[in-house]
């Protein structure tokens, strides 16, 4: 068991049901993950990167069991979560916990952070109350903060909240869905930090989610670039970043707003055209193609998969 | 002249029997032509800043100080010639484009309103010119786009069309408040053209307001850092980028992940947290977050000249300076 | 440079104290209300029930401080002895209509789909016929009295309860720290009484409020049709229903039940709101 990931994916398909036209029309529905599939090793993290509605939320919510995959498996340290008997997945879930985006929305308002850092363990709180401790001082918080409530701390603390929320169990997987996203600039560092930290420490294997490369970059080794449901590019993050090889990853990185380029306005290379957000909504050929400049009429008619380039860098591309 | 020019611009919050400054004396300028960045966290008032110009300030707020734009006074202004010089002479793009458009209205008749209203166009004529406005901000199909909803848009086309609204009685001021923040990576990167076209076309100011130092570097010519209700630090962009002289500004550039990309270094973080504005203290207020805090800055620091277009409001200047460049 | 001085100790002392105004008025006006009720059950100035035709009409005196009626009863006494009844009216169909309501609300947001649907589309039927229709068909099953009277107006309650507890349930399912319960392996149950409860108490407790006052508004409709309270027990609402006929000659006999109503229904709802405050841990503890 201790050679097997940390966490398998293995070709999962989530749709989502969409409300239907009519009583006695077709169901519908909206295909979020089409077919991902990837594995994070012991002690590793991995970047899950794409646009709003790429699906990357859509694999974290999938793996922390909060939606049902519709095809395919998802395996926490060897075990498939989607086959495994209810009871036993309410103690296995210990193993896996997720740290969220606002740490505004996160907590409840009206529990104290003891009985928020607790939830995870399902026990009494008496017996919570050395691991919430120790929780809340490895993640630079007192234990007498227990007492207190969401509304008496800032946005860097409650992350840091519900960053022990996460470490209570002391899980093998930590899910983190744009964790420093909604922070300030000057508290971000802190919190990247600390998640790094925390990783050195504790042996921890990331399952990491966001819109900022270089964030992902500076947490995680390992990236996955998502587009429409599906797996466009992945490899080394620093291989990835210096050389992407899908237009898409190219065009994130180029887009990235840059300190480096500072020097009045910046002069523009190339005008950029204007499908910005266009995905083809035909099940056949490859997603970006609307968006692509350097798309190919096989582009439209056939789905590209992901094959191997140098340096374990994958891509899902015909033209590159 | 500046086209808008702020003077020692103060916004209270009133409580009965306390009240808070929110701003603290700020003054800027801002060209024809010209791009000037407010760069800060949540809290630093950029936004009040922003709002204080268009007189939008929400309720229980109170603007004192200067506001020049086009050498009137507007906060000497009723509501009533402000409603004129908003949305005429100065243009808003907001953060969020989802909330900034009416839901039940379609876009051509949104953006033909200020036409009706402030340039007395006539129902076809507005429309024909909200046409143009949609062409000249590169939506893909702008006929269509005419008799479409809000939600039948994308994001990104939805900023667009705030960006048009903004536009559409060719003001001379733009104000922009985050106008990326709620859009994806590459979509940021066409609205920020479009905005760089714009200003470039029409020769209006812009006024920009973000948190991400990125957008700040590459968009303005010149940028205010503000921290806590002041400002700390201003002057040529590229020059508080390569050479920031305020400890805060230094910290932040240190803390940016960006630094940190293709290397295995740890970013520098800046301990504690923003100050709330009820709990400000006396002096300047980064100090207690500041590595070179002394007692001098219990203080606060006045904004001092640093070379000859940049100035800083920090009592150890001659120290940083002494050491190497950040 | 302002700064915000720490006000001196015992200032901070005088503001805690005060902190809930609402609270502590209303809480002042329930308490004189159920002391009163609670009073009526061993003591009143004269029997509530005793007629005096010799007395009838007489203005607010000395001797009959709120003046007397019809009968020549003195009306303080019926108020009095009338609280028993409308509070208890009160007290029952908000009980009922909270308790079923709030848990069909927060049954329904949590199922979604269907379930949801279904419960809804009950609550509208439900929703459909009005206080005293439902009142009129359950006196016409099980006879008239202030037990039915009660029921029905419970039930009228559940819907708008369910309404509610539905809507503000389904705005806090959707916050992240329902999923971070979930992913911690809570049941839609545990959910719902551990966080979406305590999240949406504040708007029930204002509607238990407001459905206070309208159902003794409610009762003394069904009174005043016969299917309440039967006389000569006496009710508020009854009272006030009986004094319009003689609105021009006696006006104080409408004045003095409108305004126990009116100031119970108040007391009720500053009580209400305050305790929405205190309830509420950003405003019980200080910044």
């Amino acid at each position: 068991m201790t050679d097997a990931p940390v966490l398998e994916l293995d070709d999962l398909v989530l749709d989502y049901p969409l409300k239907r036209e009519s009583l006695f029309a077709a169901p519908r529905s909206l295909r979020a993950v089409d077919g991902v599939s990837f594995a994070i090793p012991r002690g590793r993290a991995l970047g899950l990167v794409g646009e709003s509605g790429c699906g990357k939320t859509s694999v974290a919510k999938t793996v922390m069991g909060l939606e049902q995959p519709t095809a395919g498996h998802i395996r926490i340290l060897g075990r498939d979560i989607a086959a495994m008997p209810r009871g036993e997945l309410l103690g296995f879930r210990r193993h896996f916990q997720m740290v969220f985006q606002d740490p505004y929305g996160s907590l409840d308002p009206r529990h104290t952070i003891g009985r928020i850092v607790a939830e995870p363990m399902r026990t009494s709180m008496a017996k919570a109350r050395k691991p919430v401790g120790d929780a809340l001082e490895a993640v630079g918080l007192s234990a007498g903060d227990a007492k207190k409530y969401p509304h008496q701390f800032s946005g860097g603390q409650r992350q840091r909240i519900a960053i022990a929320r996460a470490l209570v169990t002391r899980p093998e997987l930590v899910v983190a869905d744009e964790p420093v996203s909604a922070l300030d600039l000057s508290v971000q560092a802190q919190v990247l930090n600390l998640l790094r930290e925390l990783r050195e420490t504790l042996g921890l294997t990331y399952l990491f989610i966001s819109h900022d490369l270089a964030v992902v970059e500076y947490v995680c080794e390992d990236i996955v670039v998502m587009f429409a449901g599906r797996i466009v590019e992945r490899g080394a993050t620093r291989t990835v970043l210096s050389a992407p090889a899908h237009p898409y990853t190219v065009a994130l990185r180029e887009a990235m707003p840059r300190i480096d380029r500072a020097g009045g306005r910046r002069r523009r290379a190339s005008r950029t055209d204007d499908k910005s957000d266009a995905t083809a909504d035909r099940a056949v050929g490859c997603p970006y193609r609307p968006r692509c400049a350097r798309a190919i009429e096989r582009c439209a008619t056939e789905t590209p998969k992901l094959r191997p380039l140098a340096n374990n860098q994958e891509v899902a591309c015909h033209v590159v | 002249m500046a086209l808008l020019d702020v003077q020692n611009l103060f916004i209270r919050i009133g409580r009965p029997g306390s009240t808070i400054d929110v701003v603290r004396g700020i003054s800027f300028s801002v060209g024809s032509g010209e791009i000037v960045g407010i760069l800060g966290e949540s809290g630093c008032g950029k936004s009040l800043t922003a709002f204080s110009v268009l007189g939008l300030l929400p309720q229980g707020l109170n603007a004192a100080g200067e506001i020049k734009f086009d050498g009137r006074d507007l906060l000497s202004l009723d509501e009533r010639d402000l409603c004129t010089l908003r949305g005429n002479r100065i243009g808003m793009i907001f953060q969020e484009p989802a909330t900034a458009l009416n839901p039940v209205q379609t876009v051509g008749d949104q953006i033909a309103e200020p036409l009706r209203l402030h340039a007395g166009m006539g129902k076809r004529e507005a429309r024909a010119e909200a046409l143009r406005l949609l062409e000249r901000i590169r939506l893909p199909n702008p006929r269509g786009a005419l008799d479409v909803y809000p939600h039948q848009m994308s994001g990104g086309q939805r900023q667009r069309v705030v960006i048009a609204m903004a536009l559409a009685c060719r003001p001379s001021l733009l104000i922009a408040d985050e106008p990326t923040t709620a859009l994806d990576t590459t979509v940021q990167r066409q609205i920020l053209d479009l905005l760089l076209d714009l200003v470039d076309e029409t020769k209006s100011g812009l006024l920009l307001i973000t948190h991400d130092i990125g957008v700040m570097a590459e968009m303005t010519e010149r940028v205010l850092v503000m921290y806590g209700g002041v400002i700390v630090e201003s002057g040529p962009t590229e020059k508080i980028i390569t050479d920031p002289a305020h400890p805060y500004t230094r910290a932040l550039l240190r803390a940016v992940p960006q630094r940190a990309l293709g290397s295995d270094t740890w970013l520098e973080s800046i301990p504690g947290t923003v100050p709330a504005p009820s709990e400000r203290l006396q002096g300047c207020l980064f100090r207690t977050r500041c590595s070179l805090a002394g007692p001098e800055c219990e203080i606060q620091p006045a904004l001092l000249p640093r070379g000859p277009d940049r100035v800083a409001a920090c009592w150890r200047l001659p120290q940083i300076e002494a050491s190497a460049p950040a | 440079m302002t700064t915000i001085a720490e006000p001196p100790a015992e200032v901070v002392r005088r503001i805690r104290l005060f902190r809930y105004p609402g609270l502590t008025v209303g809480g002042v006006i329930v308490t004189t209300v159920i002391g009163a009720t609670l009073l009526s059950l061993v003591w009143t100035p004269y029997s509530p029930l005793a007629m005096n035709m010799r007395q009838r009409f007489r203005g607010p005196s000395l001797e009959h401080v709120f003046g007397t009626d019809q009968f020549g009863r003195d009306v303080l006494s019926l108020l009095m002895a009338g609280a028993q009844n409308s509070l208890t009216v009160g007290i029952v169909a908000v009980a009922i209509g909270l308790v079923v309501g709030t848990a069909l609300g927060l049954f329904a947001a949590a199922r979604r789909g269907w379930v949801d649907e279904a419960v809804m589309r009950v609550c509208d039927f439900l929703f459909a016929f009005p206080a005293v229709l439902s009142a009129v068909m359950l006196a016409a099953a099980l006879g008239p009295g202030t037990g039915n009277a009660m029921l029905a107006i419970g039930l009228y309650n559940i819907p708008i309860f369910a309404r509610i507890a539905r809507g503000a349930a389904k705005g806090v399912w959707v916050r992240e720290f329902i999923y971070a319960a979930r992913t911690a392996g809570k049941g839609a149950i545990r959910i719902s009484l551990e966080h979406v409860l305590p999240n949406i108490l504040n708007i029930i407790v204002v509607q238990a409020t407001i459905s206070f006052a309208t159902a003794i508004l409610a009762e003394a409709a069904l009174s005043y049709l016969g299917l309440g309270t039967q006389p000569p027990a006496p009710s508020w609402g009854r009272m006030l229903h009986e004094s319009q006929v003689f609105l021009s000659r006696a006006p104080y006999l409408s004045i003095f039940p409108g305004l126990v109503i009116v100031l119970t229904v108040l007391g009720l709802n500053l009580l209400g709101d305050g305790m929405r405050d205190a309830l509420d841990p950003r405003h019980a503890q200080g910044r």
